[in-house]
């Protein structure tokens, strides 16, 4: 039974995002708070639309300021021997542009320049300049590729070493070392964050039902950390109208032989074709980007679409026994295909909401902060850690003034 | 499959409460339509506070004033439901309902069509120990046994051949894409694909969400809000009328309301915009408090039984959000886009009951299903 005496803090929402932050919060200020974890959604569910990063792929191609941390602490976690091992990959990736014209003004027309890998601002700034100053291991390998080394119809290239995550594999993770740590894991839903303002842990429905039934005065949270990502929008008390999904749909093959990445980008809208292996011998082919496409199923039409594209792009996704004895076919690829899967990343018109909301008279209480962590769209896993440690700071300053 | 059957069109409501499957069961009697309730929640759940109907008393008291539109429905709801009452079991108990007042009521009153309808008399008023109510009224009405009589509106709506899936939608374009399909089972999807034309848009939505109306993408709708409302259910059986006080102004709420089954549902509360979802225990002894002073019989031999009286005979203490809505019900239709592609379906909109879900199910069904065929005739 956690003491009474700790403040609680409830992080709402147990995706990359949740995870991260709570496991941050615990880690660092575990001696003191009691972190409660609550999710409608699971690492251990079977997959939910409404859970996107299982259905992330998830590769890191950034060096934007919010993304190199969190680039450090997983390349740490992806050497071998530690506990994270069998959840990251360490690639070679290229990246290809079909014109000049896609690095120079990458995503300025994009609603979510700011969520999306944005690594090509950051590339531009690489084209410009020679010297590159900036201090991230896989920088350190990062080349520009030579015409010659170029595929027909891409106009140029980049590439680098990065990792892969296994995301299903690596939400578990996130969420056993909570555990280990002692943090606490409660699913439910908050209809509204209200509930969990006022009712801590108890004041939600699916939440565990106090001794003798009904609720008298039960402490709420000293603080409530939203890592709700697409459900902030749903969410009431936050109802986020800025969010929208940017709709993902990708297919699973078992092409163990794949041991790099490979991306292309087509044009400025952010039309890409991707080759992501995990270290498991998966290798996830992709991929689209709908903003408002609420579809919960993948299409088999898009699927098709993938596919081809994936093929034409790679026709090393057939297996070595196969192209020893003769041209693969789309065919021997198809029969690869483990899984079909989409997702909604959580993107939102102006970026990322990381900051603290006050509110006050709840449920009679007093000023109670909420710090919001999410809108991360196509970026979250490639942002957690930095995010929460943004989220920790933000946190540590609002318990200093409530 | 007939090919009668395959001339129905499609048309799928959202939410299975009284009003979803009220409004399900008035479509699919036309005989034109193949329904499909899609429903997070269905009656058969487990009680949980995003499924309203559960928590409802209910009895058939109506709230509208005669010139409010809303009174209407409210009679013609009664009027079936009156006469349901005799041909099916365990849902209704006819009782006489007394209801005291803090204000003088019109004249004639909006309650005048119920059956037996009388004004209380000064003595009668005056014999309330402690209440001094300014008007009265009495007459006979029904009650429902709520989760019976959900389970009745289920079971009468599948065995018309109507289907009902649990499924949760984030948004209602995936509705407008392709129906149920997606929330179909695998077996089902493979023979659906396997047709030219199977995967398709339905011919119309009719959203009956009642409080999920304010989150369901698409409609999100910010003018649903929950009005609280807390409930004591005793177990007295040898309660066989119905009373409540209304005192507005002091938004103070007092009724008894018996079940057929002898549960006897005591409250309650009207918490707009309160949002906590478990019973407060404070609450709940105050609503015994009001309750005993306005109906001490249900202590039998005691003059002025106190909450400690019936305490022993507490069975449940709840809470249920009332689907509130600034401008009251919604009950239009429009037209959403088919994603990816040019053409538009109509969407009914039937929810924003508040307090008068049971009331005005089948009247606010009638009004849906109206809409529905004027939205499918252009």
């Amino acid at each position: 039974m956690a003491s009474q005496t700790k403040q609680q803090i409830i992080v709402l929402g147990a995706g990359v995002i949740g995870l991260t932050t709570a496991l941050k919060i615990q880690s660092e200020l575990g001696k003191r708070l009691d972190v409660v974890l609550i999710g409608e959604i699971l690492p251990t569910d079977p997959k939910n639309i409404k859970y996107t990063s299982q259905w992330a792929v998830a590769n890191l191609r950034g060096i934007a300021e919010l993304e190199v941390d969190t680039f450090k602490v997983l390349w740490d976690l992806s050497a071998p021997g530690s506990d994270a091992e069998e959840c990251l990959l360490r690639i070679h990736e290229e990246e290809y542009f079909a014109d000049d014209s896609i690095p120079i003004k990458p995503f300025e027309n994009m609603p979510d320049v700011r969520a999306f890998p944005f690594a090509l601002l950051s590339l531009n700034h690489l084209y410009r300049t020679p010297a590159v100053n900036v201090d991230a291991p896989f920088l350190s390998q990062f080349k520009r590729l030579e015409q010659s080394q170029l595929p027909t119809g891409v106009r140029s290239g980049i590439s680098f070493t990065t990792l892969t995550i296994d995301t299903p594999l690596y939400l578990n993770y996130l969420l056993n070392q909570f555990i280990v740590k002692g943090g606490r894991v409660l699913r439910g839903t908050a209809q509204h964050i209200h509930q969990v303002i006022e009712g801590g842990v108890y004041g939600f429905p699916g939440g565990p039902a106090l001794f003798g039934g009904a609720s008298s005065k039960s402490e709420g949270p000293a603080a409530v950390i939203n890592c709700t990502g697409i459900g902030a929008r749903f969410l009431g008390g936050v109802e986020d109208k800025k969010l929208y999904p940017l709709r993902g749909q990708t297919i699973i093959v078992r092409a163990p032989w794949v041991r790099s990445g490979k991306t292309f980008y087509k044009d400025r809208t952010g039309a890409f074709t991707y080759i992501i292996p995990r270290r498991s011998g998966e290798v996830i082919v992709g991929g689209t980007r709908a903003p408002n496409d609420w579809y919960a199923q993948p299409r088999p039409e898009t699927t098709e679409d993938i596919l081809q594209r994936g093929f034409a792009f790679c026709p090393d996704l057939a297996s070595p026994e196969i192209r020893s004895q003769r041209e693969p076919t789309i065919d021997d690829v198809r029969s690869l295909i483990v899984a079909e899967g989409c997702g909604l990343r959580p993107s939102r018109e102006g970026g990322i909401r990381l900051e603290v909301e006050w509110t006050e008279g709840v449920g009679g209480r007093g000023r109670v902060p909420v710090v919001h962590n999410y809108g991360h769209g196509g970026t979250g896993f490639q942002a957690s850690w930095a995010s929460a440690d943004i989220a920790l700071r933000l946190l540590e300053e609002s318990l200093a003034r409530a | 499959m007939s090919s009668s059957e395959n001339n129905l069109k499609e048309v799928v409501v959202l939410g299975a409460g009284v009003v979803g499957l009220s409004t399900a069961i008035r479509i699919q009697e036309t005989g034109r339509y193949r329904v499909t309730v899609v429903a997070e929640v269905l009656p058969t759940d487990a009680k949980t506070i995003k499924y309203t109907s559960q928590w409802a008393g209910a009895h058939h008291v109506s709230f509208a004033s005669l010139e409010d539109p809303r009174h209407a429905l409210d009679k013609e709801t009664f009027e079936e439901l009156w006469k349901l009452k005799d041909t099916v079991e365990g849902c209704f108990m006819t009782i006489e309902q007394t209801e005291y007042f803090s204000k003088q009521r019109p004249s004639p009153s909006p309650l005048a069509h119920m059956p037996e309808f009388r004004s209380l008399s000064p003595n009668e008023l005056g014999a309330l120990q402690g209440i001094q109510p300014v008007d009265g009224e009495v007459f006979n009405t029904i009650t429902f046994d709520t989760p019976v009589y959900l389970t009745y509106l289920s079971t009468r709506f599948l065995s018309k051949g109507g289907q009902i899936i649990r499924g949760s939608v984030q948004h209602i374009s995936e509705i407008a894409e392709s129906g149920v399909f997606s929330f179909l089972s695998h077996e089902e999807k493979k023979h659906i694909i396997s047709k030219p034309d199977g995967v398709k848009p339905p011919a119309a939505i009719v959203v009956c969400a009642g409080l999920g109306a304010r989150f369901l993408g698409g409609v999100e709708d910010k003018d649903v809000y929950p009005i609280r409302g807390q409930t004591v259910l005793v177990n007295a059986p040898w309660i066989k009328h119905g009373k409540t006080l209304s005192d507005l102004d002091a938004n103070e709420w007092t009724y008894m309301i018996p079940r057929r089954s002898g549960t006897v549902v005591l409250g309650g509360t009207l918490q707009p915009n309160d949002w906590n979802p478990t019973p407060r225990r404070e609450t709940s002894l105050n609503i015994l408090e009001r309750v005993l002073k306005l109906a001490p019989e249900l202590v039998p031999g005691k003059a002025q039984p106190t909450v400690e009286d019936i305490w022993p005979l507490v069975v449940e203490e709840g809470c249920g959000f009332r689907p509130g809505r600034t401008g009251g019900l919604r009950l239009e239709a429009d037209k959403i886009q088919v994603p990816h592609s040019d053409k538009t379906i109509p969407v009914v909109y039937n929810y924003g009951h508040a307090g008068s879900g049971y009331i005005a199910s089948f009247g606010s069904a009638r009004v849906a299903l109206g809409l529905l065929e004027k939205a499918l005739k252009e």
